[in-house]
């Protein structure tokens, strides 16, 4: 449904996108993720049509796209501002892509009651000035002034990064539930893992103007093609091979020389293991030197030779002190090794 | 909102239509090449002063209608037949637009600019060549250019507190001033430079020192003099009037020219000391011109009404309401009796006025930056 | 292949031809109005068969007079800016950040010398405290041994000029001051900082920016000073203004003007560049998402408070006395007010009559009215044009549009006027062969041309504040960049525009240096007619008509901001 052919952006000198490509299917919810400036906003405004970009084309339902106007490509789009026109009521504000589309007055009443009803606004805020209702309100109407049109693509560019962490999470799955409703193809840029893990079909990591993995949120977790991908997601403990030296047994048929170092997710580190499975698990010597409960997970950082590694296990049987020695257990299927 | 947009919109109609109607006007006189469709030779005078006003609107350009002056003519005029837009402008702000406008007038009649603003007007070839039927009554008042004539005889007069002057102890001379310490301080000074009763005093002053050797032709001691002169002086600021501190003895020697000698008495309630210096008072005429037009019909109207201006009957009763020295031999008993006999008792300061006048913007210039 | 540029369908295309078709309509503007006719009134001042007069530029900086008036413009200019910001920030304080008693009326007194400005305002100063001035006759019955000059020199020009340029001031920065997130107030008052720190350390630098905007314009109107020092600067306190203009006013002396005109304008650009550099360096954005509206504060100590309440009617009095006095002079005679005497029995209508009664009449006000309104109207939409050109696009080619801009800051009226009556006297090719001088056209463009630097200041600062992302929001709906602007943007400026208008139409109505040259003489307008009063040749009794001109001129300003003000009032709820 989208494709992006060989789409190159420059701002200047500067290369935000290079040699992107990618397809993103009708019906899908699918996330841009990466840390800030990796140029995931910049894909999502040249899809847009704020950016033209400097090289390649964008194409939407075998449209060639890239030099359409903005006004006209029917993408509905929630600011990460939400920029919303300070001078209309909440209902102005959403009527106003009905009407700048030449809809008729009935139906553009019609549709303002059901967006309203969609993301849970009443009469009484609809007549309301925008800058008299809160931040999380207000995201309400960025939405709600997105879907009116019931455009095929609905683009969000970080919707949730200026709310708390607790309306955060609701909204966040209410977005789910309005894509589902509405049946939009849905693309959505954040830097939280967690947002991107939960949300998305499909997921497009992103890094330095380059797109590292595009996976299913599975895929991306447990097979991360790119050692940044690793990095970003998940909780994950850098190895050096060095530290391997002091093993508490050899493995024979282990060879990592051509290694520096090698990962491990921190759920992949435990402290016990049952007897019979002792023989597909490294076995570490480690020192604890922090520890904390979180009620479902426990969450310990371990010192093995100088190295600090961390661990989130549910199962944990015995309390600890600060300086117990342990060992640690790390199954060899869950070492992640990437190629010299 | 509506509402300030639709006044808006009035607004810029009606100046539309303002604009409408003054380009009709323009269109009149823009017609024909830029050095004017009439024929300067082909003017015959006397036909067109025998034939009456054809009431076409003519802009008059003075500085004589402050204080009523200008309803007065527009009645007088009217009664006459003739249709005025009186422009009130300063004499330097008059003669600045004219020649501004030269390719282009807007104006038809300047009225009261001196001999040397007019000789500026005719050298940028902005008036219309001019012979009143009164020529002969104004005749050796002024230099003859053949475009403006005079109507009024403009003497500056140094005027002085009659409570802490006498006759014989006020100052006999311009020269008085700087050289006698008593005086010192006591003279209000020129503060611009742009007016002409100023530029007439300082003309005054260096005239006496001209020397062909010196420094823009004024001679050591004449810029030695005129700097003695202003470091003595009383800079009067603006907000204070010169007049009055005279009248209240702040300052009590100033200077005036003569047709605002009256109403200025009458001001501020003093009748002062006259001083009739011993080499002459500066003395210039003040003019009246007509500017170069490209309709037939509104430049023989301008002709006509210049020359009733200036008519003895009219100047004369213009003399008698406002106290001024008229230029028509035929008018001067019409006169205000005080000024009249300041007409006869003054003398005009003999000197080359055509030279000092071509020099004053340079001198201005000079006393502007090295001694003021 | 070739069809698929045809215009309808190739986007760049279009917007290669629009941006041809803009630049080639502004660049026209311009250079016909702008640069053409300064660069030729300069060329011909300064060069003669080509060549450029050295002598007169020596001449010039080595008078002693010269040297002294532009140490003394520059000085000004520099306490100016001092001065008018202390009382500035001072008086946006009190009228938005502290709760003080009678906040309506300070209000009203602190904008009042908006409505009068200038010449009239000065002289009212000067007719109050004086030499011969009212109060002053009434102090030193008091004091007999006070110099009655008491109110002369640098002192009486900076306070004259402090207290009649804070209102400009104020409408700059009390905007900006609004846009504070009262959550970083509260902030610093839970960590338990004291009130005069906060208000030092969190309040005042999110006002810099305006504070820096508000600065250049002060500073601009201290080097240009002309009326103030001329009445009150007396003979120690000479200024480069009044100098210029007497110079630019004769034809011989004019390239002294022009020499001096361009080295004030290159001074004040190297100012200007320097402090625009510092200020860039420090540039911040708010980072808060969430805004919370300014709550105002209480003085708890009364020992602040009190004093601090008195000291702010006090300046509210001093302002507003010069415009009341310009109203009761309006009523008196010129033995009068020389006299120094108020006695309202002697109030006369007659300076009314004579101005009603005149040739000319009411009409004057009519002419300024809408000369005023329309060329306020003009060069606040081709600003909005311009100046929206110029925040969009950042290049090499917007930067110099917008410094040519700034021209008309740095030269004098006068020369700008003549620049234009004298092109536009003959036919010029770039205007189709028209003659502009003596029709009705030539004086609106010229009030656009002296109104286009700071209009452009003003829009170019309201456009700042908008949130891009907004009109991208619009035309990601599907409004067209034109109704975008018009529906979304332009709403959003409104409040802004207003002011701006009225500023620029306030400031046209007594409008005289360039008036004088270009007014068509059937149309005169107001500050014509009130210097044509005042003029060195008019007799005292004339020049108090002046004063009735000015009290119009209040008139129609009261009227129209009273006018703008309830609407805008109504729009904002």
């Amino acid at each position: 449904m989208i494709r992006f052919e060989d789409v190159e952006i420059k701002f200047g000198d500067f290369v935000a996108i290079q040699n992107l490509n990618l397809e993103i299917e009708k019906g899908e919810f699918f996330t841009f993720l990466g840390p800030s400036g990796c140029g995931k906003t910049t894909t999502l405004r040249a899809l847009v049509g704020f950016i033209h970009p400097s090289k390649g084309r964008i194409w939407v339902n075998d449209e060639d796209i890239t030099d359409k106007q903005i006004e006209k490509r029917g993408i509905g789009m929630v600011f990460q501002s939400y920029a919303l026109f300070p001078t209309m009521t909440v209902r102005e504000n959403i009527e106003f892509g009905l009407k700048e589309n030449k809809w008729k007055v009935n139906a553009i009443a019609k549709r303002v009651e059901e967006v309203a009803s969609i993301v849970n606004l009443n009469e009484e805020q609809l007549q309301k000035n925008v800058s008299e209702l809160s931040g999380g309100q207000q995201q309400r109407v960025a939405i709600a002034r997105a879907l009116a049109l019931r455009p095929d693509i609905i683009v969000l560019d970080e919707p949730l990064s200026n709310l708390d962490a607790k309306l955060r999470k609701s909204l966040r799955l209410e977005l789910k539930k309005i894509q589902q409703m509405s049946g939009a193809t849905m693309i959505y840029v954040t830097h939280d893992q967690e947002e991107a893990l939960t949300l998305s079909s499909r997921i497009a990591v992103f890094n330095n103007g380059f797109v590292e993995q595009v996976g299913t949120p599975r895929e991306i977790y447990y097979h991360p093609a790119s050692e940044f991908v690793t990095n970003f997601i998940g909780d994950t403990n850098m190895l050096p091979v060095e530290l391997l030296k002091h093993l508490i047994r050899t493995y024979p048929d282990l060879d990592l020389s051509d290694q520096d170092h090698v990962y491990v997710r921190a759920e992949s580190i435990k402290d016990q293991i049952k007897e019979e499975e002792k023989e597909a698990y490294l076995e570490l010597p480690a020192i604890v030197s922090l520890e904390e409960f979180y009620g479902i997970t426990t969450r310990r950082t371990y010192n093995v030779a100088g190295v600090e590694l961390r661990s989130i296990n549910t199962k944990v049987d015995q309390e600890v002190n600060i300086g117990d020695q342990k060992t640690l257990y790390i199954n060899r299927r869950n070492l992640i090794v990437f190629k010299g | 909102m509506k509402k300030f947009i639709s006044v808006a919109m009035a607004l810029v109609m009606s100046l539309g239509m303002v604009a409408c109607s003054g380009d009709n006007e323009g269109s009149d006189t823009t017609k024909g090449d830029a050095t004017g469709s009439v024929k300067e030779e082909s003017v015959d005078f006397e036909k067109i002063y025998a034939e009456k006003p054809n009431g076409e609107l003519l802009v008059v350009v003075t500085n004589n209608a402050g204080e009523g002056r200008d309803v007065w003519l527009k009645n007088l005029a009217s009664e006459a037949g003739f249709n005025l837009e009186i422009v009130s402008l300063g004499g330097g702000a008059a003669t600045a637009r004219v020649i501004a406008e030269a390719n282009n007038p807007t104006t038809n009649v300047i009225w009261g600019p001196s001999e040397d603003q007019f000789a500026t007007m005719v050298e940028a070839n902005a008036l219309a060549p001019f012979v009143p039927e009164w020529a002969e009554d104004v005749k050796g008042l002024s230099k003859e250019n053949g475009y403006s004539w005079p109507y009024e005889i403009q003497p500056k007069l140094l005027v002085a507190n009659p409570d802490q002057f006498t006759e014989e102890t006020a100052p006999k001379d311009y020269k008085d001033l700087w050289e006698k310490p008593e005086f010192h301080g006591k003279y209000a000074v020129p503060t611009a430079f742009d007016g002409n009763t100023n530029r007439a005093i300082i003309g005054g002053i260096l005239a006496q020192y001209l020397d062909p050797d010196g420094e823009l032709g004024v001679s050591d001691e004449g810029w030695e003099a005129i700097k003695a002169y202003f470091n003595n002086g009383y800079k009067t600021p603006k907000g204070e009037n010169d007049f009055g501190n005279m009248a209240s003895g702040t300052v009590p020697i100033t200077f005036t020219f003569a047709s605002g000698l009256l109403g200025k008495m009458k001001s501020f309630n003093v009748e002062p000391i006259v001083i009739y210096t011993e080499v002459g008072e500066p003395t210039n005429t003040n003019q009246i011109g007509v500017v170069k037009a490209k309709d037939q019909k509104i430049f023989e109207e301008s002709l006509r009404f210049a020359n009733w201006l200036g008519s003895a009957d009219v100047i004369g009763a213009y003399a008698a309401a406002n106290g001024n020295i008229v230029a028509n031999a035929k008018a001067k008993d019409q006169m205000d009796p005080f000024m009249k006999d300041v007409a006869d008792k003054f003398k005009a300061q003999d000197a080359d006025w055509t030279y000092i006048n071509s020099m004053m913007d340079q001198w201005v210039a000079k006393i502007q930056l090295e001694i003021y | 292949m070739e069809k698929k540029l045809s215009l309808r369908t190739n986007y760049r295309l279009q917007k290669t031809l629009r941006f041809v078709l803009i630049a080639l309509v502004i660049g026209w503007l311009i250079f016909s109005f702008l640069l053409y006719p300064n660069v030729d009134l300069i060329r011909t001042t300064l060069f003669q068969d080509g060549k450029l007069q050295v002598n007169p530029i020596i001449q010039v900086f080595t008078s002693s007079r010269v040297q002294k008036s532009l140490w003394n413009s520059f000085i000004l200019a520099i306490s100016l800016t001092l001065t008018v910001n202390i009382l500035g920030i001072f008086q946006v304080l009190i009228l938005d950040y502290f709760n003080i008693k009678g906040n309506k009326w300070l209000s009203v007194a602190y904008h009042a010398p908006l409505i009068c400005n200038g010449m009239v305002l000065v002289l009212a100063y000067n007719f109050v405290y004086g030499g011969n001035g009212f109060l002053t006759t009434v102090f030193t019955r008091l004091f007999p041994d006070m110099n009655p000059l008491w109110f002369q020199g640098f002192w009486a020009v900076l306070i004259e000029m402090t207290f009649s340029g804070t209102s400009n001031h104020i409408m700059i920065v009390r905007d900006a001051l609004h846009a504070i997130d009262y959550q970083t107030i509260e902030a610093a008052q839970s960590m338990g900082i004291k009130p005069w720190r906060v208000l030092i350390k969190v309040v005042l630098p999110t006002l810099r920016p305006s504070l820096f905007a508000a600065s250049i314009l002060t500073f601009i109107t201290g080097v240009s000073a002309f009326a103030t020092p001329q009445v009150l600067g007396g003979p120690e306190f000479e200024t480069i203004n009044p100098l210029v203009r007497s110079f630019a006013n004769t034809l011989t002396t004019r390239h002294y003007a022009a020499i001096l005109a361009i080295f004030l304008g290159i001074v004040t650009i190297i100012v200007m560049t320097f402090s625009n550099y510092i200020e860039r360096r420090k540039n911040y954005r708010s980072v808060s998402k969430t805004k919370i509206p300014l709550r105002k504060q209480n003085i708890q100590s009364a020992k602040v408070r009190i004093p601090v309440t008195i000291l702010a009617h006090l300046i509210a009095i001093l302002q507003v006395l010069p415009l009341f006095f310009v109203v009761l002079f309006s009523f008196m005679s010129a033995k009068d007010l020389y006299a120094g005497k108020i006695s309202f029995a002697r109030f006369t209508l007659d300076n009314y009559k004579t101005v009603f009664n005149s040739t000319l009449g009411a009409r004057p006000v009519l002419t300024s009215l809408i000369y005023s309104a329309v060329s306020s109207i003009a060069i606040v939409a081709l600003m909005l044009f311009i100046g929206r050109i110029i925040t969009k696009y950042k290049n090499r080619l917007t930067r110099t549009l917008e410094a040519v801009l700034q021209i008309p800051w740095f030269l004098p009226s006068t020369l700008i006027a003549l620049a234009m009556v004298m092109t536009f006297s003959a036919p010029k090719a770039f205007l189709g062969n028209r003659v502009l001088t003596g029709t009705l056209y030539l004086l609106p463009i010229g009030y656009m041309v002296i109104k286009t630097p700071y209009t452009l200041r003003m829009i170019k600062a309201a456009y700042a504040t908008l949130d891009e992302s907004i009109e991208e929001a619009a035309k990601n709906l599907g409004a067209s960049s034109m109704k975008t602007y018009v529906k979304v943007l332009l709403p959003i400026l409104w409040p802004d525009v207003l002011s701006v208008f009225l500023l620029n139409f306030i400031g046209l109505l007594g409008e005289y240096s360039l008036s004088v040259f270009l007014f068509h003489p059937r149309y005169q307008p107001l500050g014509v007619a009130l210097n044509a009063a005042a003029s060195p040749d008019a007799t005292p009794e004339a020049a108090m008509l002046s004063f009735v001109y000015a009290v119009l001129i209040m008139a129609i300003s009261t009227l129209t901001i009273l006018f703008i003000y309830n609407r805008k009032g109504k729009i904002k709820k």
